[in-house]
C-alpha cells in the first residue's frame, strides 16, 4: 500500500466510510484526544479556505 | 467503540483550547497588519497642516514628498500626512480623522478625495462585507462607529461576537494569504494577468456602476444628504478649526464620458457643491485634471507618473484659492470647477 493510498484509506475510515482503519494507524477511535485535534484541524480549514467566496479585489492593502 | 458522554466533551475541551490557541496566533500574527500599522503612524506623527482623507484614490493619488516639496512643507510636524486607505468607507474616514484628533494632529485643512457618490450614499454594511481594511470597524471606537453604519439585526448581533475573537475579526488576513496562492495556483500556464498594487487591474471594473442603473441611482442621490459620517467629519473639522476640501478625483477619460458628463451626475455635482457650501467646505472638480490616460493605472486609479501631476495640480489649487487660510469659510469657485 502506497502512502497516498494509505492516507486516502485513514481518511475514508474518519469519515466513516471505511469500517477498519489501515494497518498502522495509531489511534483507536475511542481516543477522546484524538478526536478534538481532528475537529480542530476541521474547523481550522474550514475558517482558512471560507474567504473563497468574498468579493476580494483588495489583496495587497 | 464510541466515545463515553465524558470523553465527547473531553474532545470537545481539547477542541475549544485549540481554538483559543488558534485566536492567539491570529492575534499575533495580525498585530502589525495594515490598518494597525497605520493607527501606529497616526499616534506618531508630531502634527500635520494638511491631512487628506479617502480611500485608495488618495493612497495612491496624493504624493506626500511632492506635495511637501510644493507647499514648502518642511520638518516635524510642519509636513502633509496621508490619512487614506484603500478600500474604506466614510466611515472609517472619520474613525482615522477622529483618531489623528485624539493624538493632537491638528491640521489646518483636511482634503478629502472621494469616488462618484460616495459622500452621499448611505453605508449600509453586512458582516460578511467586514473585511480587510474595513476590519478597523470591529476594533477602532466600534461602538462609537455603528451610529454610522447600518448592519441588520442579524449581523449587529454576529457583530458583536466577531469582534471579541481576533480569529474572527482579522479573519481576512489569514484568506488574503490563501487567496494569493490560490491565484498564483490558478495563473499557472496561463497568460500573465495585469495587476497593480491593489489586485487584478480587470477587478477595479467591478467597482464601477453598471450603466443602467447609474442614471436613477445618480438621480436618487441628487437629492440627498451627505451621508451622517461626512456630516460628523465637517462637524468635527469644523471644531478642531480645520477647512475641508471635497476632491471630485481625476477619472480616466472612459469614467467620465460614461458617468461624469452625464445630466444626472452634472445635477448631482452642483448639488454636492450645495452641500459642501451648506457645510463650510469646498469643493473642488478635479475628475477632468488628467486628461492622459496613460497616466492611470486601472479603471479608476492613478499611477505613479499621474498621482505627481495630480498633486502638483493639487497643491496649485491650494496656493490658489488660499485653501490654507481662514477655516471654515466656504469659497467654492467657478475656477475650482475646472482644470487649471
Amino acid at each position: 500500500m502506497t502512502r497516498l493510498h494509505w492516507l486516502q484509506h485513514a481518511l475514508e475510515y474518519l469519515g466513516g466510510a471505511q469500517d477498519a482503519p489501515p494497518p498502522g494507524f495509531p489511534f483507536a477511535l475511542s481516543n477522546w484526544f484524538f478526536w478534538g485535534l481532528w475537529w480542530a484541524g476541521l474547523t481550522l480549514l474550514v475558517y482558512i479556505f471560507s474567504g473563497q467566496s468574498s468579493k476580494f479585489i483588495y489583496i495587497d492593502f | 467503540m464510541p466515545l463515553s458522554k465524558r470523553q465527547f466533551f473531553a474532545s470537545l475541551l481539547v477542541l475549544a483550547v485549540c481554538l483559543v490557541v488558534a485566536n492567539a496566533f491570529v492575534a499575533f500574527l495580525t498585530r502589525h497588519s495594515l490598518p494597525r500599522r497605520f493607527l501606529s503612524g497616526i499616534a506618531n506623527t508630531p502634527g500635520a497642516p494638511i491631512v487628506a482623507l479617502g480611500n485608495s484614490l488618495l493612497v495612491v493619488g496624493f504624493d506626500v514628498p511632492e506635495f511637501n516639496s510644493l507647499m514648502d512643507f518642511s520638518g516635524p510636524g510642519r509636513q502633509a500626512i496621508n490619512l487614506a486607505m484603500g478600500s474604506t468607507n466614510p466611515v472609517e474616514h472619520l474613525l482615522f480623522l477622529r483618531y489623528a484628533f485624539s493624538h493632537n494632529v491638528r491640521p489646518k485643512l483636511v482634503i478629502y478625495g472621494f469616488l462618484d457618490s460616495q459622500l452621499t450614499d448611505p453605508v449600509v454594511l453586512s458582516n460578511s462585507e467586514i473585511i480587510g481594511n474595513h476590519d478597523v470597524l470591529y476594533y477602532l471606537d466600534p461602538e462609537y462607529a455603528r451610529r454610522f453604519y447600518h448592519l441588520s439585526p442579524r449581523d449587529s448581533a454576529e457583530f458583536e461576537v466577531v469582534r471579541r475573537a481576533a480569529m474572527l475579526a482579522d479573519r481576512s488576513a489569514v484568506w488574503a494569504k490563501v487567496e494569493i496562492v490560490r491565484r498564483r495556483l490558478a495563473a499557472h500556464g496561463m497568460p500573465p494577468v495585469e495587476e497593480n498594487r491593489f489586485g487584478r487591474v480587470k477587478d477595479f471594473s467591478l467597482l464601477e456602476p453598471q450603466q443602467g442603473e447609474y442614471a436613477p441611482r445618480v438621480d436618487a442621490a441628487a437629492g440627498a444628504p451627505l451621508t451622517p459620517a461626512v456630516q460628523e467629519i465637517l462637524r468635527q473639522a469644523s471644531a478642531a478649526r480645520a477647512r475641508v476640501v471635497f476632491v471630485e478625483m481625476p477619472m480616466p477619460s472612459r469614467h467620465r464620458r460614461l458617468f461624469y458628463e452625464n445630466p444626472s451626475w452634472i445635477r448631482y455635482r452642483a448639488h454636492l457643491r450645495a452641500l459642501a457650501a451648506a457645510g463650510g467646505a469646498d469643493y473642488i472638480n478635479a475628475s477632468g485634471w488628467i486628461a492622459d490616460d496613460s497616466l492611470f493605472s486601472d479603471h479608476i486609479h492613478l499611477n505613479a507618473a499621474g498621482s505627481v501631476v495630480f498633486t502638483r495640480m493639487l497643491a496649485e489649487a491650494i496656493r490658489r484659492e488660499k485653501l490654507m487660510s481662514g477655516a471654515g469659510r466656504s469659497v467654492s469657485t467657478s475656477s475650482m470647477e475646472e482644470a487649471p
